[in-house]
């Protein structure tokens, strides 16, 4: 059974959105994870000294 | 359906030009918007530091965000008064509005803008500095207030807990390029102490490559500005011991209050313990017992191995040379409280230490003032620490000086 031209167009746009949004869930998590491995890890005066 | 199936399912489900298109709109966005939030102050009302903002609970402050309090809370005209140093001048035991720094701007006036940067143990080289050398092209009527201990030198760039400042400030470009400092910083991290199993210890080092790597990705990619600022506005996502529970910590910070006690409501009892006073004790010779020894004559003489090879030499490039003269450390004096444990001989040497150790910092480029020898025992919330009433005659001690300075170096003309 063949699709409609509007079917495959609606399909392909969920695609490409679900797509992007999956895309920037991972970017954001990839900034995060550069500030989560980026802090320092020299520990405060409580354990230092 | 198994989860491999599902996972099968979304993947055919994804077109994966536009997840890469995703990723890197999602990335690059956020490193945009850590850009404009190094640029806008969260800290509307700031006050100072509290445990709830610095790395005690795991909190590390921007150079940026240093930068933007100052900016909205300088008014045009105004002297910039920076205060930085340890937890004395953070105002431990003092609340927000009995500060000494909130006293500092009450009788310096409305020339002169006064910003507390000062975090828990935090050396003269540590975050605030760094944040008023940022600013000294923008605001170059600045005086640099912080303390030390009669005898202490200061590492340049900072000490191993506070030094993320210096380099986030490094690889933002926001320092005074000093040739000086950068060889004796390389100095100190090369600096190794052999161990008795042939290995070698290097007090300086730390986890340098790793800080800088950090810095350094951090000046394209803006990802403390950008969670720092999510985690004061919106939603904390790092746990910590000051912060416990499963939910309540993910507040946002600017929900948590300043937690410092009005120290002067502690009676002496407390404040002054018993049980820690030998110890205290041992903390107020140190200050001076290597410094001075009597010769045969009964005199006094400075011990200048310490003097000269370690002190003289060790705030010898600390700052570059056109910031010595805009900064006043204070020497922070000990309680009153211990002068009668202490003999005439080491009230003596614990004086003409701190003298000598102004004399120095003058000799060496810096402004220098001692304070507390005459305060008096309820001026003090333990042996270091200042009650509001301390808090009061310490504004009362800088005041005149600050303006002093500011005659000084050209800044009323």
């Amino acid at each position: 059974m063949s699709q409609t031209p509007e079917k495959i167009v609606r399909s392909r746009l969920a695609r490409h959105a679900f797509s992007l949004v999956v895309g920037l869930a991972v970017g954001v998590f990839l900034h995060y994870l550069l500030y989560r491995l980026g802090l320092p890890v020299q520990p405060f005066i409580y354990v230092a000294f | 359906m198994t989860i491999k199936e599902i996972f099968q399912t979304l993947r055919a489900g994804m077109v994966t030009r536009t997840v890469l298109a995703g990723i890197v709109i999602g990335f690059v966005g956020l490193c945009l918007l850590g850009r404009r939030a190094s640029r806008t102050p969260a800290m509307e009302r700031f006050v100072r530091f509290t445990q709830y903002t610095s790395n005690e609970s795991k909190y590390y402050v921007t150079v940026n965000e240093m930068m933007s309090i100052v900016r909205a809370k300088i008014k045009p005209g105004q002297i910039l008064v920076v205060v930085g140093g340890n937890s004395i001048l953070r105002g431990v035991a003092q609340l927000p509005d009995q500060l000494w720094t909130q006293k500092l701007q009450d009788r310096l006036g409305d020339g002169y803008c006064v910003v507390n940067f000062a975090f828990n143990a935090s050396l003269i080289t540590d975050a605030a500095s760094v944040a008023a050398e940022a600013l000294a092209k923008e605001f170059p009527r600045q005086i640099y207030i912080a303390n030390a201990a009669p005898t202490q030198a200061p590492t340049p760039g900072g000490s191993l807990v506070y030094r993320w400042v210096y380099w986030d400030a490094y690889y933002k470009g926001l320092l005074i390029d000093d040739p000086a400092r950068a060889k004796k910083i390389a100095a100190n991290m090369a600096f190794r102490i052999p161990q008795p199993d042939g290995s070698f210890f290097y007090p300086f080092k730390g986890n340098i490559q790793e800080l800088k790597l950090a810095s350094w990705l951090d000046s394209w990619c803006y990802f403390n500005d950008f969670w720092n600022d999510v985690a004061y506005s919106d939603f904390n996502t790092i746990w910590n011991p000051l912060m416990p529970g499963l939910v309540d910590f993910m507040q946002a910070r600017s929900n948590w209050r300043d937690p410092d006690p009005d120290g002067s409501l502690f009676p002496l009892t407390v404040r002054f313990p018993t049980e820690t006073r030998d110890g205290e004790l041992v903390n107020i010779r140190g200050n001076s017992d290597r410094a001075f020894n009597k010769d045969p004559n009964g005199v006094w003489q400075a011990y200048l191995p310490l003097w000269d090879d370690v002190f003289q030499r060790g705030i010898e490039d600390i700052f570059p040379p056109q910031l010595k003269a805009r900064t006043l450390i204070l020497l922070s004096g000990t309680a009153t409280y211990y002068n009668k444990w202490l003999t005439d001989e080491e009230r003596e040497r614990d004086r003409i230490t701190y003298e000598e150790a102004v004399r120095r910092w003058k000799l060496g480029g810096f402004d220098a003032l001692e304070y507390g020898r005459d305060f008096a025992v309820e001026d003090h919330f333990d042996r270091t620490h200042l009650t509001k009433t301390g808090a009061a005659k310490l504004a009362d001690v800088v005041a005149p000086k600050v303006k002093e300075m500011a005659q000084k170096l050209g800044y009323l003309k």
